[in-house]
């Protein structure tokens, strides 16, 4: 199918975007009658590394689930590396795009899942292995090879035949990661990654992730509650309550001078505990 | 005894036809099964409702009546159709509106989860029902199935009704001509018991096979 010289343009990096990796304007959504997103601006540099935080409810797992399109937005745009996420502009109109090319994108934005969602009937080895495999084209053995790579890289060399159900937590979402990193993704979402796991777990998860933050590639937007964490890794935090969002800044600037009042409240309710 | 051993051979035939009938109809029912539940989760808005129609109507019905109404009806408006094709339509129709709801059972059943998960590495709708969702919801399918299948093979038994020389009407042609029905009913229902059995046996296995690690 011929694009036409419009959706060529479109698709190209559009110059008041600068590089960014990820432009969001203006983003609305609703949940039937609820707006979960009312109007979300954000830009997000290549090899950021943004932290998300907020009260439950702010919106901030809804807003990472629309930039990879899982959740579908009413208002607003999202561009990922230049291209429109989701959609094609009709005349000022968002018409959905279809399966095939939303799932080219999505191969270009990973996810790391509160729950896992690890494919219960592959190996570790064959879940990483199964992207590379099927949507980056790799031979079996290319794509195995790269999947060993980087199971090792997370740390999970010795446990590559594992079936998920005989793997602890923490070593479960750390083949999670792997699975993101094996896409060689240009953006990896991280959805609340350590919330569901046992205390003792957690730190081995954020081990890995403060390990990927720091080799400066891939742009990471990571929602957590673990705040020390946040401080510690987030090259910027975002602060989300209500739909929108409220203050950002450096960690320094956000955790020791909030200028916000519900950002001072969220975080006296916090470091309370 | 004698005399089930000098009508055997007849039973036998009928035998022959009641297992093909049933195979092809496991068959057909299975395929349309497939077909029916993917469309049903995933169809457009007609389709579906279209393919629930279709499954709520013949769930509805007794099994004999729907081969009562395909049998005659067909002939009917006018179409000619061999007894025997006539059997395996109105049985497959039967299947297929229970193994649509097996099928959107089985795959209604897998957490969205999976589906996101497969959405986020890029895979396309073909191919996370292939790699993620349908490998995790054929193991829930089995159990089911078979039991669909032995409900199938039984039922079979109705086309007898029409007709149709299968083990039960065979037996009964035999059993009219030698006024002996209780031999040949306990016949007919240790080779039933067989087939049943057999095929149960038969899935215990499948079900094994299909099992990951849980």
């Amino acid at each position: 199918m011929q694009d036409t010289a419009t959706e060529r343009r479109a698709a190209q990096p559009r110059p008041e975007q600068g590089g960014k990796m990820i432009v969001i304007q203006d983003l609305h959504k609703w949940f039937g009658q609820y707006e979960v997103l009312r109007g979300i601006d954000l830009e997000v540099t290549p090899g950021e590394v943004l932290v998300i935080i907020g009260p439950s409810g702010s919106g901030k797992t809804t807003l990472l689930r629309c930039i990879n399109f899982l959740e579908e937005y009413q208002q607003g745009r999202i561009y990922i590396d230049g291209k429109l996420m989701g959609y094609r502009e009709q005349g000022g109109r968002l018409v959905k795009l279809p399966d095939r090319e939303v799932s080219k994108m999505r191969a270009d934005v990973a996810m790391v899942f509160q729950l896992f969602n690890l494919f219960p009937h592959m190996t570790a080895l064959e879940n990483v292995a199964l992207g590379p495999m099927k949507v980056r084209g790799l031979s079996k053995q290319a794509a195995y090879a790269r999947a060993r790579e980087v199971l090792e890289r997370v740390g999970l060399a010795d446990k590559v035949e594992a079936y998920p159900s005989k793997l602890s937590g923490g070593q479960q979402q750390r083949v999670g990661i792997a699975r993101a990193l094996a896409m060689e993704p240009k953006i990896i979402l991280f959805d609340e990654v350590t919330s569901a796991l046992d205390p003792e777990l957690v730190g081995e998860v954020l081990a890995v992730m403060k390990q990927l933050a720091q080799s400066h590639g891939v742009t990471m937007l990571v929602v957590t509650h673990e705040m020390l964490f946040a401080r510690e890794v987030a090259d910027r935090i975002v602060f989300m309550d209500g739909g929108k969002i409220v203050e950002q800044g450096t960690p320094e600037a956000v955790f020791t001078s909030p200028h916000s009042e519900r950002l001072r409240a969220f975080l006296k309710r916090f470091f309370e505990r | 005894m004698q005399v089930v051993l000098d009508n055997f051979h007849l039973m036998l035939a009928g035998l022959f036809v009641t297992i093909q009938l049933s195979l092809q109809v496991i068959l057909l029912g299975t395929l349309v099964g497939i077909v029916g539940g993917v469309l049903l989760l995933y169809g457009p808005g007609l389709v579906r409702g279209l393919v629930r129609v279709y499954v709520d109507i013949i769930r509805g019905l007794p099994l004999l009546v729907t081969i009562f109404i395909i049998f005659y009806g067909i002939p009917a408006i006018g179409i000619p159709m061999p007894k025997f094709t006539a059997a395996v339509l109105a049985l497959t129709f039967f299947a297929g509106a229970h193994m649509t709801e097996i099928v959107r059972g089985a795959i209604g059943s897998i957490p969205r989860g999976q589906t996101e998960a497969g959405m986020s590495i890029g895979l396309t709708f073909l191919q996370r029902l292939r790699y993620v969702i349908f490998p995790q919801a054929i193991r829930r399918m089995v159990p089911p199935w078979v039991n669909l299948s032995v409900e199938l093979i039984k039922g079979s038994s109705l086309v007898s009704l029409v007709s149709i020389t299968d083990l039960m009407l065979s037996t009964q042609e035999i059993l009219e001509r030698t006024a002996k029905p209780i031999p040949f009913y306990i016949t007919a229902g240790v080779i039933y018991f067989i087939l049943c059995y057999g095929f149960a046996t038969f899935g215990n296995r499948l079900e094994r096979r299909f099992a990951y690690y849980d």
